[in-house]
């Protein structure tokens, strides 16, 4: 049952506002619009998925819905912080606090076991050892990972890697998944399953923002929107909100 | 994230490559090594030193003949005098206090069957009182021995310990002979304490005569060694020079070497002194060299490991995280190559002193001077790469391959 359902009046509140985002790149002496003025509203449990062909800003867009990057103009709320205008250790907190990453190269650090990765972003949110590591337990038990907490990454199959960077994702329990082709190096039926655990998380009312340019990946959000040349050009299948 | 988190990531990023990190610490390893040992070695050799002076008195003077080669090889001395100018010694030079001329001769000591080699030496009584050599068992030669040049003699410990072994000698007849000097019987009347090793020999293998037995005995006159002593240990320096002027205008110049124990101590002072300021030089070259090496190795740990960083600051480091990680990293690195240099200096500084005879001494503050300093040069050369570290923009070190 989807969460708004439960409150009687279905008004989820909003995790994402851009307002008229743009982003600028100076290269070489030019000036490259990679983003133009961009709306975009995303409301507690959705499942968006934004595609685009490559050059088409989506990757921009991704960097500054997860604080990575600072837009040149417009105003951007994530989960009820205007984040436009934070400065690099602000945003830092911000990212640690409401943003769960999942990479396309999995980005597990190779050295640390799989139980320090996931503790990982508790240990940068100061959470006290003892709970971190009993959290990170109960995360990576949940995908079925309980038996390998000593290894490291490069003793796992891809597709176990990306469930460790989904336990990750979620130890600070964030605001918004951020997934950049989190299936981009798996085969057909690993990608498969991550996906399955991503919807699995969205019915649970996790909000998810999916990159790819995969249509056949982007079937699975329940929300589609189309980015060519810095600028939304279709929105499909959203929440009629 | 705390102290400690931070330390265990820096650690774990030291051990990724145990051979770099061992090399780019080798000039900080050298460097200390090479300080601590040296200091180690000096600060010994003074203290064997000050101990050997102290024991007979800073205020101590030797004068002996100046020897010079002769024919065949032989050692001769310059002069000639005799013992009664001990006392113009201390009449004509005011700031000397008190004068004993000694007689010495090399013989052997027979006790039943067993033989021992000793120095034989022909003393006044006040012989004992200059250096404050104490008497352990029986007496030492008295005034009435000196008058009437009676046939007695006063062991030093180890002839004790080696001839009568846990046996009373007090009273026992013993045979020394020396040279051509015919055997003789003398009674042993008085055992000495151990002084042990000294600047001016080794008391501890001495036998005691009075002055006029051993003239007796062998007929000899000529003085091994004056021993004076100064007013104080102060004018120590001064009496020295007083009593050289002294023997230049009684006997010719360079006739005596009068060496004060002062002036000994001075000297090692000195040099000790010398040694530890060209020391402060080469640790600070070696520092810097070792620095340079540690922050070369940063600068190549940061680059290889961007990716890392980028992670990192995707999950929420914030840029003085990624500095403290990589700043105590450079301290870490550097305070391994003090460790290991303090251990190595520590076991150079114990062999040398092993076979030099004194003790290893290490001097607490050279302990904290390596440590000190070795985190010093981590914290200064650690501090520009670990800020590139910091800097790093998360998105571009993201794809960083």
């Amino acid at each position: 049952m989807p969460e708004g359902a439960s409150e009687g009046v279905a008004t989820p509140k909003e995790v994402i506002r851009l307002e008229k985002i743009s982003r600028q790149y100076v290269v070489g002496g030019n000036v490259v619009q990679a983003l133009e003025e961009v709306d975009l509203v995303i409301k507690e449990g959705e499942f968006l998925a934004i595609m685009g062909p490559s050059g088409s800003g989506k990757s921009t867009l991704m960097h500054i819905l997860g604080c990575l990057d600072r837009p040149t103009s417009g105003r951007y709320v994530l989960d009820g912080v205007d984040v436009g205008r934070l400065n690099d250790n602000q945003l830092a907190v911000i990212r640690n606090q409401k943003v769960g990453f999942v990479f396309q190269q999995f980005n597990l650090l190779p050295r640390e076991t799989i139980l320090a990765n996931v503790e990982l972003p508790m240990m940068y949110a100061g959470v006290p050892r003892r709970e971190r590591s009993e959290r990170a337990r109960q995360l990576l038990k949940e995908i079925g990972l309980e038996n390998r907490l000593a290894h490291r990454p490069t003793e796992l199959s891809g597709g176990q890697r990306q469930r460790v960077a989904i336990a990750r994702a979620l130890a600070n329990a964030p605001a918004l998944i951020l997934a950049d082709e989190p299936t981009g190096n798996l085969d057909t039926n690993t990608g498969a399953e991550i996906l399955r655990i991503l919807e699995d998380l969205n019915r649970r009312g996790r909000t998810i923002v999916l990159v790819t340019h995969d249509p056949n990946v982007a079937s699975h959000a329940g929300r589609v929107i189309r980015l060519v040349d810095g600028r939304i050009v279709a929105d499909e299948g959203g929440v009629a909100a | 994230m705390s102290i400690r988190e931070t330390a265990k990531a820096a650690l774990r990023g030291l051990g990724l490559y145990p051979l770099r990190t061992f090399l780019s610490v080798l000039g900080i390893v050298i460097g200390v090594a090479s300080v601590i040992g040296l200091v180690a070695i000096g600060a010994g050799v003074q203290k064997s030193v000050t101990n050997q002076i102290s024991q007979l008195g800073s205020d101590v003077l030797l004068v002996s003949p100046a020897m010079q080669r002769g024919l065949f090889g032989r050692s001769v001395a310059q002069t000639t005098v005799d013992t009664s100018m001990a006392k113009d010694l201390v009449e004509h030079n005011p700031l000397i206090r008190q004068a004993v001329a000694t007689l010495q001769t090399q013989g052997t000591m027979t006790v039943d069957n067993s033989t021992l080699d000793v120095t034989v030496v022909g003393v006044t009584p006040d012989y004992a009182d200059i250096f404050s050599y104490p008497v352990e068992t029986g007496r030492f030669l008295r005034a009435s021995d000196q008058d009437l040049g009676v046939d007695v003699v006063v062991l030093g410990a180890e002839v004790a310990s080696t001839l009568f072994p846990g046996e009373n000698p007090l009273g026992r007849k013993v045979q020394l002979s020396a040279g051509n000097y015919p055997t003789r019987s003398f009674i042993v009347v008085g055992v000495m304490s151990s002084l042990g090793r000294t600047f001016a020999g080794n008391f501890d293998g001495q036998v005691y005569l009075p002055a006029s037995t051993f003239f007796r005995w062998t007929g000899q006159r000529r003085v091994s060694t004056f021993i004076l002593r100064a007013r104080s240990s102060d004018v120590a320096v001064d009496a020295a020079d007083q009593v050289d002027f002294y023997l230049t205008r009684r006997v010719g110049a360079n006739k005596f070497r009068v060496e004060s124990q002062q002036a000994i101590l001075q000297t090692i002072g000195s040099v000790v002194g010398t040694l530890t300021l060209s020391l402060g030089a080469i640790a600070g070259i070696a520092l810097v060299v070792g620095g340079i090496g540690v922050m070369n190795v940063m600068l190549v740990s940061v680059k290889e490991r961007t990716r890392e960083i980028g992670i990192r600051k995707a999950l929420g480091a914030k840029n003085r995280n990624i500095l403290s990680q990589f700043l105590l990293e450079a301290i870490f690195l550097s305070l391994t190559g003090g460790l290991l240099g303090l251990f190595g200096g520590w076991g150079v500084a114990a062999l040398v002193s092993r076979w030099g005879h004194w003790p290893t001494v290490l001097p607490i503050q050279a302990i904290f001077l390596a440590i000190g300093f070795s985190s010093a040069v981590g914290l200064f050369f650690g501090i520009y790469p670990a800020m590139q570290a910091a800097r790093l923009d998360p998105i571009a070190s993201l794809s960083y391959e």
